[in-house]
């Protein structure tokens, strides 16, 4: 392997690389010891921070494949405003085939399309590692595309197979990364800063943010339920763990929550002071500290008169989403939801509506040369959609191609990497076809994320040297084509813990979270009130709404009519609920264990074996079963045997590694480093439920109980064959014995 | 306060809440469930259908409704797939072509339903009514109405009429002559054959003891001709014979009591037996032994038809009470299926029917392709006709169950449309690539194949007693191309058919390819293209597979089903006027050269011979007499009556062992014996019962695909081979100036190149012939027909049948061979016979080849006092001497009456 150093600022290629500084002689060693330690004294406020960033994590594949005689890929480098980047060295892994030729063949590195590298492909050293110092003024704070273009050549004479299969360069995600030092800028004292400054989605790698409640009372815990919920939906997708405490934890964003009472007294001894509050009232700091004040860091007031008024600001905290208002506070005296309606959600698809392309982010897209890069069309259908056999959704294209195109071209369609249509693309002269009709099964789409995928395969005539003459080859899909997804009935079998992991269903089929309640065994626990804001938050980005209707509740769960996520230890979870779980946990436990695994979805096996013990340590629970006081309402559990573990548990959830493992209605999550090892079942009782209404319980128990479906049906058969009989054979006596033989007895 | 529902309300309306149910699951498992589990509910319904068909109890109800509700469930299930589904609009010219395929399987799909309502419970063991006392018994008119059928056919019908056990004097039989109306006799192109009929068939009412009727004009054909016998006879009841309808004697026996049961009783149907197969059966005699074509109607669908109290009126072999008839004016001839018209209107009126399955006459099927489908297209235009007047579904005074049966019956005749529709969708894809069917290969295996296949093991359950498998879809093929235009032309014009006799008795020297065979020629040659071009759309088009392999198979289907079809097109040799019989029983055998009597084993019977296996310890010599005693009690009847023959051995076949015999034995009639003879071969109901049911039994499925598919090919081959050679000849012969004829042996040849020993197999008698006769035979007598002969009187005299013999025997008789020697000996035939005087008295060909001297004006009288039967010549000249203005009555000799058109006398 061979490692290679470009500096770009005089593009000069080393063997050594950039982060290991020497220093210069021997001579200036002391004078230079003396001069960083003065530096460092000045600077310490400053000091600048360094973060490696795998590329892995900025895209989610874990190779690039550049093929072909030309290629391209990209991907985006966070840059959040509150860095101020110092330097990015870019870590570079790739292997190129062997067959180009080195001097035509070369990689070009691209920061947000303009060249900062490039290198040769050098055949006799394909697989190489390259540092490339970016320059830091050309990352602009947003997302900074790099990009990656390679020429691959393979001969020089005569006309080239373009897509000949010795040319490629595959680039690894998993050993390149990203190198920045940055230094924190200070937080802008205006209250627009909640969305593009304080809680912004490019911060990397996590964010974590502390939460300050007036007490633990339902009422305050809700609020701080919707506050982290605001905090994680401004986040968007970015992990963000939530801590809670009774005092300002340094170092990171604060938010205290409470009425004007309380945050007075809170404030007083930090000297800081609320202005007038009337209704809601929302102020930004600097977050203080023991020093005086982290201007690096904020601290977040969510205030009113009353709870009514706390609530509204945290309403209005939750939806303020660009730069206004220009001020360090404000006061809200109302705030006014659009209408919500059910299964709405990050991408969710509607039943029977019309969406063009340039709503599903889909722009008009030109496809072109023998190589194009695909574009999906991603959208989301809701979590407990049944999926109806045999109905199709309705895609209308508008395209146009080019001409001199060979008559093999085609553009397919293809629905979660299955091939649904293709289109032929046979008219030599070119075409612009509107409203081409392609109906998709719906048996190919599924539950939550789904992907159409475009795909041309464009090919020249294969006329001698055509093949540097691809220009024609093109496909342009205008952004007014639609997609109509008919309707569904909502209807689904649980326990699907998968579901809460795509989109928080079944707690978010009103994605306000309206109908859910958290219920806290123990709410003085600041650990077990963490896990239930990191579930909240949770569950707001997957679902991308905020859950501005879910409660907190103390009380008994007896009364509650919809869904219910219990957070509590072992010890404080209520027997009922025990009893109910997939463990049958009450004073012994019925721990199932599987004695051949089904299946994925399908139930194991299992054998029981009923004891006395616990989960220990470094072990939290993850179950859902049907709640038993309401028919089809779910309670789904969060538990450890001590908090520290259940706190350790809602920040392991927040892992994509662990959210892919989870499954089924009982899920032991092991917080083993480096890795969270995850052991997913469906061990318990099988219950479903849906949109009330849109699938009748009839309908629902013969989907849930196909036998029973056939056993009807057989049932029905026999029914009406005797029925029908009953009434003939009274009719054939008549008939057999002749009519008048029938009525002569009756007039006698 | 509770609603009480009575109970009987409540049963009937069970029924309905039980179909909404079963409706609400088809739709619930089409929207919820998997093609997995669709194709798992399919299969498994399909098997459980397959496995509860082989059990005996399955054929009964309460649990044969089980079953037909199976099948039910299944069409329904692929028919809501099909119409929420597979309908996918892609163009105009695919949505026309998909609309019109989607409207012949609903057309499918309703007969189907149709058919398993109509046969729920068919109406078997009816008990038979006797009347308590003779003296109850009604007086019965008998009428046989005759266009042109010969004189042969007529005579046997008449004779086995008299022969009927009924008080003689309770019994009249007419003779209703439609070929000798005074208006045929005016007419100068009909004059003299209408004078010939009228006057032969009078001098054979008077012989025979029976009435002759003729009317002054031909108006609304059969049905005008039996209302003018109506209207001539005063009996209670009226027994409806066509001419070839020989009826047993038990007919009136087992019909006239259910008359005496029930007052509002109008009709007693009986079902028509036919000795002779129709050309179909005839030319797929090969597959074994098939049920005759309308078996299926007179053994399941009209004991079904009984069991709704909708068994109508099938113009034959039928009682009916005169008194009701009038109430409707008689026969109905506003369509021309004037009975099922007829039989409606007075179920419409609330009066009865009733349906003896039992056959009691014995008829002729058409002998020929043309006779064959102007019969069929006779009947699907009348049903037709009174599907589109009469709208049985609506109509008033039926119940709902009639106005269904009517409706199947009617609805039925639209086949040919819909069987046009199948066997040209597959190609419309494959050759002109329009969408009309979409599925994909999972739901062509949940749905579609389950369905074809339920729909053949349904239509076995019920019909397997009367029809082998696919039997059905060769006789539809077979009409549906035919039967189209007559359909289409109804439906335009609904009062636009006229009512065509189908004659009877025809006769076929030759092997012939029909000319209505170039349809299914077409039909081939088009799906092997299609064929073609499956294989290159099978590599060309990969997205297009499944449709591919679906229309492929479907075409492939249609293409076996046409070849087998062709295979049906060929015209047999039928030179018999008098089918032989296939029976059994035991008959005494006396020989009098050996002074030696034993019993026999009888084979077969007919007007002119008996077969009969015999073993005899001497040797046997062929033209041997022997005397003949028969029983109809070893023919299954009760009645115990001996019957004496005296008879000559024609052919000999030693078997086996020695002194084991096969014989086929002319028997020698005089009149009185052949009246006897008659009464032997026709006049016993229980042989007929046991020749249907020797027929039911089926080869199986595999078997009989394979003897098809032989068939067809055979067929397809030989029409092909002819149609070379009918073009060629004329080609050849312009080309050349010779006389070209086809090589006598082309076509043994290539059959035999092609199927080897298969022809062997293949080749069996026509079904009534005692032996099975080689191919080399077949072709050798085949080339003798070939050569145009004069002389042959289209109805020969019992005389003359006596001395027709089996042209299959390899010895026949001198006077066959003598016979067929006299058209060698003339190279031209009409013509040059009749200039050279060479006139045979008592020889139709002559007496036709008689130019005619002076026609004559019609003349306005008709009947003379006193006419004798006597020669030709003779006979001629009555109405010239004698013409009368006005039609009169006259007593004719014996017990007999000629009665002819007279309003006045009612």
């Amino acid at each position: 392997m061979m490692r290679l150093h470009l500096d770009t600022d005089n593009s000069r290629t080393a063997t050594t690389s950039a982060w290991q500084r020497q220093t210069s002689g021997r001579k200036n060693r002391t004078r230079f010891l003396l001069g960083c330690l003065l530096g460092l004294l000045i600077s310490l406020p400053a000091m600048a921070e360094e973060i490696l960033i795998p590329l892995q994590k900025l895209t989610p594949h874990s190779l690039i494949k550049l093929k072909c005689i030309g290629d391209t890929a990209s991907l985006e480098i966070p840059v959040s405003d509150r860095w101020n980047v110092k330097k990015v060295t870019l870590n570079l892994h790739y292997i190129s085939s062997i067959s180009m030729i080195g001097d035509l063949s070369q990689l070009v590195i691209k920061i947000n399309d303009v060249p900062i590298a490039q290198v040769k492909l050098n055949p006799l050293m394909p697989d190489a590692l390259l540092a490339v110092n970016i320059p830091p003024q050309y990352l602009k704070p947003g997302y900074n595309k790099l990009g990656f273009t390679v020429a691959q050549r393979y001969s020089t004479t005569g006309c080239e197979n373009p897509c000949s299969p010795g040319l490629w360069t595959d680039i690894s995600m998993q050993d390149s990364s990203l190198q920045v030092e940055y230094e924190l800028n200070p937080v802008p004292l205006k209250l627009s800063s909640i969305a593009k400054f304080l809680f912004d989605p490019k911060t990397y790698p996590e964010a974590h943010v502390n939460l300050i409640t007036e007490d633990r009372s339902a009422e305050n815990l809700t609020l701080a339920a919707i506050t982290a919920s605001g905090v994680a939906r401004h986040y968007d997708y970015r992990k963000v763990t939530f801590g809670v405490t009774q005092q300002i934890k340094p170092g990171v964003d604060n938010i205290v929550i409470g009425r004007t009472a309380f945050m007075q007294q809170f404030l007083g001894p930090y000297q800081l002071s609320l202005g007038t509050v009337k209704g809601g009232y929302l102020k930004v700091f600097p977050l203080p500290d023991a020093d005086g004040a982290d201007n690096t860091h904020a601290l977040v007031v969510v205030s009113g008169e009353n709870f009514d008024h706390v609530k509204m600001a945290a309403l209005t905290f939750t939806n303020i989403s660009f730069a206004y208002p220009g001020t360090q506070e404000l006061n809200a005296f109302e705030f006014r939801m659009p209408e919500v309606a059910s299964y709405g959600g990050r991408d969710v698809l509607a039943a029977n509506k019309v969406y063009d392309f340039k709503t599903l982010n889909y722009p008009t897209t030109t496809f072109q040369g023998i190589n194009p890069v695909v574009k999906d069309l991603s959208f989301r259908l809701p979590a407990d959609m049944l999926v109806l056999q045999n109905r199709f959704a309705k895609l209308t294209l508008n395209f146009a191609y080019g001409s001199g195109m060979r008559e093999s071209s085609a553009m397919h369609v293809v629905v979660n990497g299955i091939a649904a249509r293709a289109i032929w693309l046979n008219d030599k002269n070119g075409h612009v076809l509107q409203n081409y009709q392609i109906d998709l099964p719906t048996y190919l789409f599924k539950p939550g994320s789904n992907v159409i995928s475009l795909t041309p395969e464009l090919h020249p005539e294969l006329k001698e040297c055509d093949f540097t003459l691809m220009s024609n080859l093109f496909v342009s899909i205008f952004d007014n084509s639609t997609l109509i997804f008919p309707d569904m009935p909502h209807f689904v079998e649980l326990p699907k813990l998968e579901l809460l992991m795509l989109n928080g269903f079944p707690f978010t089929r009103w994605p306000d979270g309206y109908d859910s309640l958290i219920y806290l065994t123990d709410p003085s626990s600041n650990e077990a009130v963490a896990a239930a804001l990191n579930l909240v938050g949770l569950m707001t980005q997957k679902n991308g709404f905020p859950l501005l209707n879910v409660r907190v509740g103390l009380q008994s769960l007896e009364k509650w009519k919809g869904d219910v996520i219990v957070i509590g230890d072992q010890r404080t979870m209520p027997d009922t609920l025990k009893a109910n779980s997939p463990l049958h946990t009450s004073k012994t436990s019925l721990i199932p264990y599987p004695v051949v695994r089904g299946w994925q979805n399908e139930t194991a096996t299992l054998a029981h074996s009923r004891q006395m013990s616990a989960l220990g340590e470094g072990s939290g629970l993850l179950m859902q079963f049907e709640s038993p006081y309401q028919v089809g309402r779910t309670i789904t559990t969060l538990s450890a045997d001590d908090p520290a573990d259940l706190l350790r548990l809602g920040e392991a959830l927040l892992d994509p590694e662990v959210q892919g493992q989870i499954y089924g209605d009982m899920v032991l999550v092991e917080m083993t480093q480096p890795k969270f090892r995850v052991t997913s079942m469906l061990v318990g009782k099988t219950y479903a439920t849906g949109k009330q209404g849109d699938v009748s319980w009839i309908n629902s128990f013969l989907y849930s109980y196909p036998y029973a479906y056939y056993a009807l049906l057989g049932l029905l058969i026999l029914g009406l064959a005797f029925a029908i009989y009953v009434l003939l054979k009274r009719y054939r006596a008549t008939r057999k014995l002749g009519e008048a033989q029938k009525k002569e007895p009756k007039k006698e | 306060m509770p609603i009480k529902i009575p109970l009987h309300e409540l049963q009937k309306w069970l029924p309905l809440a039980f179909i909404a149910a079963l409706l609400y699951l088809v739709l619930f498992a089409q929207n919820y469930f998997d093609a997995t589990s669709q194709g798992a509910a399919g299969w498994g319904c399909l098997l459980l259908m397959i496995v509860l068909h082989k059990l005996r109890i399955f054929q009964r109800p309460p649990w044969r409704l089980v079953f037909m509700l199976l099948a039910g469930y299944m069409a329904i299930r692929y028919f809501s797939w099909r119409s929420l589904q597979s309908l996918i609009y892609t163009g105009p010219l695919d949505f026309i072509g998909m609309a019109l395929l989607y409207l012949a399987e609903a057309y499918g799909l309703i007969l189907l339903f149709l058919g398993m309502f109509v046969n729920l419970w068919p109406l078997t063991g009816r008990p038979t009514i006797l009347p308590k006392d003779a003296t109850d018994l009604p007086v019965v008119d008998v009428f046989i109405p005759t266009y042109n059928e010969s004189d042969d056919i007529i005579r046997i019908t008449v004779i086995a009429a008299t022969q009927m056990e009924y008080p003689k004097d309770r019994l009249r039989i007419h003779i209703c002559d439609d070929g000798g109306t005074l208006s045929k006799r005016a007419q100068p192109e009909s004059m003299e054959a209408a004078w010939d009929r009228h006057l032969r068939l009078r001098q054979m009412a008077k012989e025979l003891g029976v009435n002759y009727i003729t009317r002054e004009t031909n108006l609304n054909a059969k049905a005008g001709n039996l209302n003018h016998a109506l209207n001539h006879t005063d009996g209670e009841l009226v027994l409806a014979l066509d001419c070839d309808h020989v009826p047993t004697t038990n007919m009136l026996q087992r019909t006239v009591g259910y008359f005496l049961a029930d007052p509002k009783l109008f009709l007693v149907q009986t079902p028509h037996f036919f000795i002779n197969p129709t050309p179909v059966e005839k030319n797929l005699v090969g597959v074994g032994n098939p049920n005759g074509e309308n078996d299926m109607f007179y053994r399941t669908i009209h004991p079904a038809l009984d069991f709704w109290n909708a068994s109508y009126f099938c113009g034959s072999a039928a009682v009916l009470r005169l008194s009701h008839l009038m109430e409707v004016g008689g026969i109905c001839g506003k369509t021309i299926t004037e009975d099922a018209e007829t039989a409606f209107l007075l179920h419409s009126k609330g009066y009865n029917s009733i349906y003896v399955e039992q056959p009691m006459v014995c008829g002729l099927s058409p002998e020929s392709y043309d006779d064959y489908v102007l019969q069929r297209t006779r009947w699907a235009q009348g049903m037709l006709q009174m599907f589109i007047m009469n709208n049985p579904l609506f109509a008033r005074g039926l119940s709902w169950p009639q106005r269904i049966c009517y409706f199947n019956s009617c609805f039925f005749w639209f086949f040919g449309l819909a069987r046009f529709f199948y066997f040209i969708a597959p190609a419309l894809f494959l050759i002109f690539g329009l969408k009309i069917y979409h599925a994909s290969g999972g739901q062509v295996v949940a749905y579609i194949l389950p369905y074809v296949l339920s729909v053949l093991v349904i239509m076995d359950f019920l019909y397997s007693k009367a029809r082998q498998p696919f039997f059905s879809e060769i006789y539809e093929s077979v009409q549906a191309m035919f039967l189209l235009p007559a359909v289409i032309s109804v439906c335009l014009n609904p009062h636009k058919p006229t009512f065509k006799v189908t004659p009877k008795g025809h006769t076929h020297a030759n092997v012939s390819l029909n000319p209505l065979a170039l349809t299914f020629l077409i039909i081939i040659v088009v799906n092997v293209i299609a064929l073609v071009l499956a294989g290159i759309k099978w590599f060309e088009d990969p997205l297009l597979r499944e449709v591919t392999l679906v229309t492929g198979a479907w075409c492939l289907y249609n293409f076996y089903l046409a070849m087998v079809t062709l295979g049906a097109f060929w015209e047999r040799k039928q030179i018999r006027h008098f089918h032989r019989i296939n029976v059994s029983g035991e008959i005494d055998i006396t020989f009098p050269r050996l002074n030696y009597t034993t019993k026999a084993s009888l084979t077969d019977i007919s007007l002119t011979g008996i077969g009969f296996k015999v073993q005899v310890p001497y040797p046997l010599v062929s033209q041997e007499r022997v005397f003949i005693d028969a029983r109809h009690s070893d023919a299954f009847d009760m009645r115990g009556q001996d019957f004496h023959f005296e008879a000559k051995i024609m052919r000999l076949f030693p078997q086996g062992e020695e002194g084991n015999y096969v014989c086929g034995s002319e028997l020698m009639l005089n009149r009185e014996k052949y009246i006897e003879a008659v009464n032997y071969v026709y006049g016993d109901s229980e042989r007929w019962l046991e020749l249907w049911d020797k027929k039911s039994t089926s080869k199986g499925v595999p078997k009989m695909l394979w003897y098809f598919f032989v068939t067809g090919l055979k067929g397809t081959v030989r029409s092909a081979v002819m149609l070379f050679a009918q073009v060629s000849t004329p080609i050849l012969k312009s080309l050349k100036g010779i006389n070209f004829r086809l090589p006598s042996d082309l076509r043994k040849i290539s059959l035999h190149s092609l199927f080897g020993q298969h022809m062997e197999e293949l080749q069996v008698d026509t079904g009534h012939g005692l032996l099975l006769v080689k191919n080399t035979l077949l072709d050798a007598q085949a080339n003798r027909r070939k050569i145009p002969r004069i002389g042959r009187s289209p109805a020969k005299s019992p005389i003359a049948a006596n001395a027709e013999m089996d042209v299959k025997s390899n010895q026949p008789s001198s006077k066959v061979l003598n016979r067929r020697k006299i058209p060698r000996l003339v190279p031209k035939p009409a013509i040059a016979a009749g200039a050279k005087g060479d006139m045979q008295p008592g020889k139709m060909v002559n007496r036709r080849k008689i130019p005619r001297i002076s026609p004559r004006p019609a003349p306005k009288a008709d009947v003379v006092v006193g006419a004798k039967p006597g020669k030709m010549a003779n006979r001629r000249k009555i109405p010239r001497i004698s013409p009368k203005p006005t039609v009169g009555t006259v007593a004719g000799e014996g017990a007999g009456n000629n009665v002819e058109s007279d309003k006045k006398k009612k």
